[in-house]
Order: C-alpha cells, then sequence, then structure tokens
C-alpha cells in the first residue's frame, strides 16, 4: 500500500511540478492574481471628489476640511448649502461622497462633548463607498488624535446603496479572494488529472496493475493539497505583509477550515474529471460549476438578501462555508465553537466528493 | 529549370535538428507517373525529407522542387500542385465521410461546379460509397486512412506525398489501398511516399533505402538487391524454435534471422556457408532462396549484435509456469446492440506465444482486455493464471503483463522514472526495485539514456521500453496488443526475439499483430473476424489442412493492369498484389488458363502455384467468413 502510494505520489509530483509553465500556474498565478485583484480593488481610489455641506461654518469645521483635502485621498469639489444639492449632485455621480457638519460641531468638540461628522458615501459603487468610509474615518480620526479633541463620523449611505448594505472592506474581500483562488486553482488542476490520463492513454497501462482505486484517488488528490496548502499559506503571507491582514482567531481552526475546503474542491474536481471524457469538458464543467459557487457563496452578494429558497440552496455550495469559515477565523476571531455549522458543512462536503469520486472511478474501460 | 523535368526533385538537402543530423546532403529524383518508395530504420529521415518537400519544413541547406517550383519560394504553386499526407489522423472525427471531403474541397478551392461528381468518383473508386455518411471517427483503422487519402486527392493534386500510409493497417485494408495507388498511378500521378513495410516496398518502381539520414542505397527494389551482392540461404526447420539460436550463435547474429516459418542466412559466399548450415542443422531443408528488400534491410541494422546480452536477461527476469494458464468459455461483449466480441472460447499453456490475427476493429484489443480484466465480459467465464475473470478482476492484474496498443508511459517522465513508478505499484521497492530497473533499461537497450525524457524515444526503444515496463514484475502471463506495429524490420525482429525467450522461460504471450509474417511466429493462431474466431491452430495447419484455395504467384512487369484480366478468368476466386507480384486464389489448378492469358497477350510472366502464405490464408478465410455472412 505505501509502495504504490509512493509511486503513485512521486510521479504526480515530478509531472506537475517538472514543466516551468505548470510550476508557474501552480505557484504563481494565485498570487499574481491575489496581488492584482487586491490593488485593483484598492489603491486605484485616489483624488475622490466629494461635496462639503458645512452647517457650522467655525474653525474646527474648516480645519477639518482642509485635513480632508490635504490627505490625497479627497478633492473638495462643491461647497454647498443644502442637503437637496448633496443628494442632487450624488444622484448625477458629479461627486461620490459628502462631509457634512452640523450645526454646533465646534461647541460640541470645544466642549468635549462628542461632536460627530456625518459622512455620505454613493453606495452604488460598493467597494468605493467602503473606501471612502475608511478614508474618511481614518482622516477624521487623524484629526481628533492630533488635536486631542473628541469626533466621530456618523456614516450614512446614499439611498441607492440599500441593495448592498454587505459593504466590502479590504478585511473582507482579501480573505474572500484567497478562498476564490482556492477554489479556482485547485479545481482547474485538479479536474484535468484523471481525464487528462484517460485522454493521452496512459491510463489503460496504470489500469492493468494491482494499484486500487483508493491508492490511485489518493495518489491523485495529495500533490494537489499540498500545493494548494503551500499557495494558501504564501497567500494568506502576502496579505499580511501587503494589506495588514493579520489572522485573528486561531491559525491551527484557519488551516482545519483550509484543509477541509481544498479536500472539498479536489473531491468535486475529481468527480469532474472521472466524468468526463476528454480535458476540454473537464474545464469547461469545472467553469460552470465555479461560476454559480462564487455568486452563491455570499461573496458578493450576501446569503442573507437571497430569497429563501435560494437560501437553503447555498447550504450545498461548499464555498459558501470555507468563506465564512475563513472570515469567521481571520476577521471575527471566530472558536471552532462558534465555526461549527460551517465546520460539519464542509466536513460533510469534504466526504461526500471524495467518496463519491473515488467510487465513481472504475479500473475498467467502461 | 534546375529540377530537370522530373516530378520531386530534392537538391543537397540537410536538416539539422539541433546537434542532430537528420537529413545529411539528400539528392533524389522521382519521374513523373513513378512511385517512388523511401525505406530505412526509425529515425532515419524519411519524414524529414517528405516534410521539406512537402513545403511545411525548411531545410538548412538545398532546395527541393515539385513539378519544376521550388517548395520554399513558390509554396502556393507547390502546394496546389501537391497532396501530403501526414502519420497523424488529421480529420475531423465528429463529421461524416462526406463533410469531411467537402471540407477539403473548399480548403483547396475546389471549384463548386463538378465538385459533386468528384467527390462520388473517389468515394466510388476508394468502395467507401456505403459509409459516407459515418462519423470519421467511427471508421476502421484502414478506412480512416482511404479516407484522408481522398481528403488528399480532391483537388486533383500531380503529386502524393504519404508518410507510412498503411501504419497499422490489416493486410486486406492494406491491398484495396493499394489497389487505389496502382490506379492513380495509372492515372499519371506520381507517388513519393516512405513505408515501413518491405512487400509495400517491393511494388514501388524506385526505392531510396536510408539510413542516418542519407540514401545509402537507390535503385528498382531489384536493382538495390541485386548491387547490395547479397545472396540467401533459407533454411526450414520444421518448427525448431531453438535453431535460430544456435545458427546465430555458430555463424554470427547479424546475418541469422528469423522470417516467417523459415530461418534466412545472409552470405556472400553461398558454397561454404551452405556447406556449414547442412552441417549445424542436417535435420532441416536447406536451399537459395530470392534475397529480398527485407534481407537488405536487416543487413544495414546494427541492432543485431545487441540480441545476444538482451535475450540473455529474460530467462533471468521471467516468471514462468506450467500447467493451464488461461482457460475462458463463451467469452461475449456488446456494447449497446453491437457484438464486438462473440463466444471466444480458448485454452492455453504456460509457455505458448497464442496470436490474435484479423482486421482493424474484429475484436482483437477487445478480447484482451477483457482477459486482462480491463474490460467486464458481457457473458461468458474464464480463468486466467488460476483467477476467475468474471469474478476478481483485480487480482488478475498482479498476474498479468500487459501492453497496450497505442504506447502509454508517460511521456513527461524520464525513461527511469517511468520505471521506478510501474516497480512501485507493483509493489517492488529498495534492491530489488533496483534490479528490476537496471534490468529493464538493458533489456530496452537504455543504459545510457535513462535520463532522457521518455518523449523523446523512437520507434524500436519505445516499445521496448513499454515491454520492460509491463513485465517489470515477472508475470507469467503476458498480453502484447500490436506491439510492433510501426516499427522497422530489425525493431520488429528483436522484439519478437524477446517474445520467443519470454515464452521459452515459461510465460505464455498472447500477441495480436498485423504483420502476416510474424503470425509464423506463433504457437498457435486464432483468427478474428467481425468478434467471431473463425479459425484456430498451428500456423501451418492453418496454411494446409485448413486452406481450400489454392495460390498462383504471378510475377510479371506492372502488375496491377493485369489484376481485371486475370479476375475473369474461370476458375479464378480473386487477385490480389502480394510484394512485387500478384497472388491469385483459385478453387482449382488455373496455372495454364493463367498462362495462356500471357502468352496471348505476348507478356513474359513466371506463373507458379506455390504454398499459400499467411497472408494469403488470411484474406482467403475472411473472405470466406464475409462471403458466409451475405
Amino acid at each position: 500500500m505505501i509502495t504504490k502510494l509512493k509511486a503513485m505520489l512521486l510521479k504526480e509530483l515530478k509531472q506537475m511540478l517538472r514543466d516551468p509553465k505548470m510550476r508557474t500556474i501552480v505557484f504563481v498565478m494565485p498570487l499574481l492574481q491575489l496581488l492584482v485583484f487586491s490593488f485593483a480593488l484598492t489603491m486605484d481610489v485616489k483624488n475622490i471628489g466629494i461635496a462639503v455641506l458645512d452647517y457650522d461654518n467655525s474653525p474646527q469645521s474648516r480645519a477639518i476640511t482642509d485635513s480632508f483635502a490635504a490627505s490625497g485621498y479627497f478633492r473638495i469639489q462643491y461647497r454647498v448649502t443644502g442637503p437637496d444639492e448633496v443628494k442632487r449632485l450624488l444622484d448625477r455621480g458629479d461627486v461620490r461622497g459628502a462631509v457634512v457638519f452640523p450645526k454646533g460641531f465646534e461647541k460640541d468638540v470645544l466642549s468635549g462633548r462628542s461632536a460627530s461628522v456625518q459622512v455620505i458615501a454613493d453606495g452604488t459603487m460598493s467597494n468605493d463607498a467602503g473606501i471612502i468610509m475608511n478614508y474618511a474615518s481614518g482622516v477624521i480620526s487623524t484629526y481628533a488624535a492630533k488635536n486631542s479633541v473628541n469626533v466621530t463620523e456618523t456614516v450614512s449611505f446614499q439611498h441607492r446603496n440599500l441593495f448592498n448594505a454587505n459593504l466590502l472592506s479590504k478585511f473582507y474581500y482579501v480573505p474572500g479572494l484567497i478562498t476564490l483562488m482556492m477554489m479556482v486553482s485547485g479545481m482547474l488542476l485538479t479536474s484535468i488529472a484523471i481525464v487528462r490520463e484517460k485522454e493521452i492513454g496512459t491510463i489503460e497501462q496504470v489500469m492493468v496493475t494491482p494499484i486500487s482505486r483508493t491508492e490511485f484517488i489518493i495518489g491523485k488528490t495529495v500533490p494537489f493539497m499540498l500545493t494548494g496548502l503551500i499557495t494558501t499559506t504564501m497567500m494568506f503571507v502576502l496579505a499580511y505583509f501587503i494589506f495588514g491582514i493579520t489572522v485573528k482567531g486561531s491559525i491551527f481552526l484557519l488551516f482545519a477550515v483550509v484543509v477541509m475546503s481544498i479536500i472539498t474542491y479536489l473531491g468535486l474536481a475529481l468527480l469532474v474529471s472521472v466524468s468526463s471524457r476528454t480535458q476540454q469538458q473537464a474545464l469547461l464543467t469545472s467553469f460552470f460549476l465555479m461560476m454559480p459557487s462564487a455568486l452563491l457563496s455570499g461573496y458578493i452578494f450576501p446569503v442573507s438578501n437571497m430569497p429563501e429558497p435560494v437560501q437553503y440552496f447555498t447550504c450545498l455550495v461548499p464555498m459558501r462555508w470555507s468563506l465564512e469559515g475563513i472570515i469567521g477565523v481571520v476577521i471575527k476571531g471566530a472558536t471552532a465553537a462558534e465555526l461549527s455549522k460551517q465546520l460539519i458543512w464542509l466536513c460533510i462536503h469534504a466526504i461526500f466528493f471524495m467518496v463519491f469520486a473515488s467510487m465513481k472511478f472504475k479500473k475498467t474501460l467502461e | 529549370m534546375k529540377s530537370g523535368g522530373y516530378a520531386v526533385s530534392a537538391d543537397g538537402i540537410t536538416k539539422r535538428y539541433g546537434s542532430a543530423v537528420a537529413v545529411d546532403n539528400v539528392s533524389l529524383n522521382v519521374n513523373s507517373g513513378a512511385i517512388y518508395g523511401l525505406i530505412g530504420p526509425d529515425g532515419a529521415g524519411k519524414t524529414t525529407i517528405l516534410r521539406v518537400i512537402a513545403g511545411i519544413l525548411k531545410p538548412d541547406s538545398g532546395e527541393a522542387f515539385v513539378c519544376g517550383h521550388s517548395c520554399e519560394r513558390e509554396q502556393i504553386a507547390v502546394k496546389n500542385s501537391i497532396a501530403y499526407m501526414s502519420q497523424k489522423f488529421g480529420l475531423y472525427p465528429d463529421m461524416t465521410v462526406q463533410e469531411n471531403i467537402r471540407l477539403y474541397a473548399d480548403l483547396y478551392g475546389v471549384e463548386k461546379h463538378g465538385m459533386r461528381e468528384r467527390i462520388d468518383e473517389l468515394l466510388d473508386f476508394s468502395y467507401m460509397k456505403p459509409f459516407k455518411h459515418r462519423q470519421a471517427g467511427k471508421l476502421s483503422g484502414g478506412m480512416k486512412q482511404k479516407l484522408q487519402l481522398i481528403c488528399a486527392l480532391v483537388h486533383k493534386p500531380e503529386v502524393l506525398l504519404l508518410d507510412e500510409p498503411t501504419n497499422g493497417v490489416d493486410p486486406v485494408s492494406r491491398r484495396d489501398f493499394w489497389r487505389i495507388l496502382y490506379g492513380l498511378v495509372a492515372d499519371g500521378m506520381t507517388i513519393l511516399m516512405s513505408t515501413a513495410y518491405l512487400d509495400e516496398a517491393e511494388r514501388c518502381s524506385v526505392i531510396g533505402l536510408m539510413h542516418k539520414g542519407k540514401i545509402i542505397a537507390e535503385g528498382s527494389p531489384e536493382e538495390v538487391v541485386r548491387k547490395s551482392g547479397i545472396q540467401v540461404i533459407s533454411v526450414k526447420d520444421g518448427g525448431d524454435r531453438s535453431l535460430v539460436k544456435k545458427l546465430k550463435g555458430a555463424m554470427g547474429g547479424g546475418r541469422v534471422h528469423a522470417y516467417g516459418d523459415r530461418i534466412r542466412v545472409l552470405t556472400h559466399d553461398m558454397q561454404t556457408d551452405t556447406d556449414e548450415l547442412k552441417k549445424l542443422a542436417p535435420e532441416a531443408v536447406i536451399e537459395p532462396d530470392r534475397a529480398m528488400l527485407e534481407d537488405i534491410f536487416m543487413s544495414i541494422g546494427e541492432s543485431a549484435d545487441a540480441d545476444e546480452n538482451i535475450l540473455s536477461l529474460i530467462a533471468e527476469g521471467a516468471g514462468g509456469k506450467s500447467g493451464t494458464a488461461l482457460e475462458v468459455r463463451g467469452l461475449t461483449k456488446r456494447f449497446g446492440d453491437f457484438t464486438a466480441v462473440n463466444n471466444i472460447s480458448l485454452t492455453v499453456p504456460y509457455g505458448e506465444i497464442f496470436g490474435f490475427l484479423g482486421p482493424n476493429g474484429a475484436g482483437k484489443s477487445t478480447t484482451i482486455k477483457m482477459l486482462c480484466g480491463l474490460l467486464p465480459a458481457t457473458s461468458g467465464e474464464g480463468v486466467v493464471g488460476g483467477v476467475d475473470i468474471v469474478h476478481k478482476p483485480e487480482t488478475i492484474k498482479s498476474k498479468i503483463g500487459y501492453m497496450s496498443q497505442k504506447f502509454s508511459l508517460y511521456e513527461d517522465l524520464r525513461v527511469y522514472e517511468n520505471i521506478d513508478f510501474y516497480g512501485g505499484i507493483y509493489g517492488l521497492t529498495g534492491a530489488e526495485l533496483a534490479q528490476r530497473r537496471d534490468w529493464s533499461l538493458k533489456l530496452a537497450g537504455l543504459e545510457d539514456r535513462k535520463n532522457l525524457m521518455t518523449s523523446e524515444l523512437v520507434g524500436g526503444w519505445r516499445q521496448r521500453l513499454a515491454l520492460a515496463c509491463a513485465i517489470l514484475h515477472k508475470p507469467s502471463i503476458v498480453f502484447l496488443d500490436e506491439p510492433t506495429s510501426g516499427a522497422d524490420p530489425a525493431s520488429r525482429r528483436l522484439f519478437w526475439a524477446i517474445i520467443n525467450e519470454l515464452a521459452a522461460s515459461g510465460v505464455t504471450v498472447f500477441v495480436s499483430t498485423h504483420y502476416m509474417e510474424e503470425a509464423e511466429y506463433c504457437d498457435r493462431l486464432a483468427l478474428i473476424f467481425r468478434g467471431d474466431m473463425i479459425a484456430m491452430g498451428k500456423p501451418s495447419e492453418l496454411k494446409t489442412s485448413q486452406m481450400q484455395d489454392r495460390i498462383i504467384e504471378v510475377l510479371v512487369k506492372d502488375p496491377f493492369s493485369h489484376m481485371d484480366g486475370l479476375g475473369k478468368l474461370d476458375s479464378v476466386l480473386d487477385v490480389s498484389l502480394f510484394g512485387a507480384g500478384l497472388h491469385v486464389r483459385t478453387k482449382d489448378t488455373a496455372e495454364t488458363a493463367i498462362k495462356e492469358y500471357f502468352a496471348e497477350k505476348g507478356i513474359r510472366a513466371e506463373v507458379n502455384a506455390i504454398e499459400a502464405t499467411m497472408e494469403d490464408v488470411f484474406v482467403s478465410m475472411i473472405e470466406r467468413a464475409d462471403g458466409g455472412e451475405k
């Protein structure tokens, strides 16, 4: 058993890692994509045009306005006098946010009471809205710290944002992206694993050997499992160094979720591979599986906003559980007990797909 | 005009791949209306020359011309006057025969007017009309090749370039293919082809024998044989397989070769060698024989010396036994309503070489796969190596070795890595694995090349490596599905020597083949046709007691033109091309009638009644089975 498995593993690893192109696809592509997507989504926001509605018109409010302008993120495009104007500018898309100072703002600041600034963001571009909120909050808190005053921002969104209450932030979408990349690279690579041998004809020679189905399937899975783990780890490291994302919960729990997710994706991919006749078929099938997975996982649209029947259906989408698990551990610092639902579902998925795939794999040619 | 009026002409072509010289300053000229055959060992440079002439490969130096046009500078003119058929199946498998032909007609810009007539004419001529609505992927091997040829011919080219067009095609289909080729030449077409079948080479008007990138002999087949000065002594051993080894030992392995049911000894001194042979094999029938291209080919091979070393390896590496190796009854396989294998029963002892013969798609591979436990049988029962094939197909797998028709080792692994992989999954470790690895490398002749990527291996090496991997675990039953398909004659000979050695050490070898002379090396043969086993027995039995028809050999110039005429004579059943001549199959003696036929026309022809060859038996039995069905 061990000899056969070892032979199978070595062979798979050699085949995968020998080809420089393959090495790039396995290790570099996920990192590159994580970087590109993350930067594309985060760093591109500069010089955001905003409108300022200053009911207070005091030195304090003007000073904060100046800090906004000086931050480099914002450009004061309009100074307006009434809320209707703010709404009109936002509706026309002339500005993407607005800052509103209430009357008596300076008085609150100087008296040491909690003073508040209202920040309005255009919710149609959910990413931008999140970023605007973050930057605005940053500008305000920097100002408050520097002048040792107590200012909080009240966040308020334009009415158009209602469909997207689940505003993304980098703390949310970078781990989400990692989850997505984990699925994409795992599924694409593995889905061709068996069908490729079928297509080239090498499987015929392997089938006449005494290797068992389990050995064959494990031999096909473990190498991808390893590369999957390595790339996922690398992505989290990258996320830490570039985006400053730390894992709030237990690293051990995080890897438990990651391993179970990878096993699930590999099982699903092997199932695709076993059922396909050509590599093309396998790749297309996994593509069509990944699209709805990503959309129904809650990554883009929150599951709670979906119609109820669809919400039940999303239980069958493995990415939903790995996303919730990873976000839970990384951002919320959730414990295993808190994530028991996600863990159980992932476990069911992992076992189901693995068992189903190895049952579907026959050592005969029909 | 530089090409001097030749249909095809190559002038000092050299082509290197890296440091390896594939073609080394080769010049050749092909007359209009001739068939020029390129022959030679694998990797001699035949394909490279064809590609240069087809204009798809740029030579490093030298130039090729087709009908006076330079293949490099006047590509359009060249492409319009040639048709090129590569070794790979280049048609769309999910399109029908007719759709494929239409597509090619459109690609070549054949005028719509008259296109349908042209296609019908080609379909008629190739007997493909009944299949025109069938998907190309579902055709048999022989028909696929014919379809490729039709597609190549649709724009009425002047020159036809064929790269081993009949590789892996059964004898019946090959005859049919050649009938078409002769017909084309009769209409004035020029053909330049490469082939691994030397009986086909005998039919060419001119042949070029290539070796290591050079043409080392050129001329008509008779000329090439005559100029080589090689004479042949034939030794008929009466079924004693050890005689070949004995003679090889005594006279030098390079000039003693088994061929069909005889041993052929190449000689430059007829008298001395005949005397010596008589001493060595007093029982055998020893007589001078006509030298054939096959003999010339073997004389240039170098692998012959390696033989003995390799053969001595086999005995130590085989896991032979005695008793019954395999017994199956009523083995049947159906795919839907199509019966691929119908009710086959066999009993085979250990140490026997059992051959499966039959046209493409007859069910040979399916039978072998069922015996290996790769395909579950629809019905029937049996025992392979003492294991029930219906209930325990997985247990069989550790007892057998199997080599599939298609090369199925991992091309992206190194040679030794493939061996290690298969060693590992057969459960070999440590010293045992190391020992078997060395053994396999020696057997495959790849000791110096064990770090090579498997994809870089050619021809005979691939096949021997595949065999080594299939018998790593010392199985006592080995299944080889067309192991020698497409290999050159020298490699095939060596491969069979290995098979013989395996059998001698008590291993049962099942082998399927398209080469009729290879069928003679088997202890017993089963002839399979459309899923039925239509004959079984020793080769000699099949050729005598089971052969009802008589064969008359006709050696005549331009044999194709007489096929119709001879076919109309009374008592002639069938006329077919055989080597450079014709074989006429008759009910009783038609010798006189045939002689009269040629006398009337004033044509000189040699007409002799001969003992049927395996190919005659094959064709005769298949036609009888076919006729019986109608």
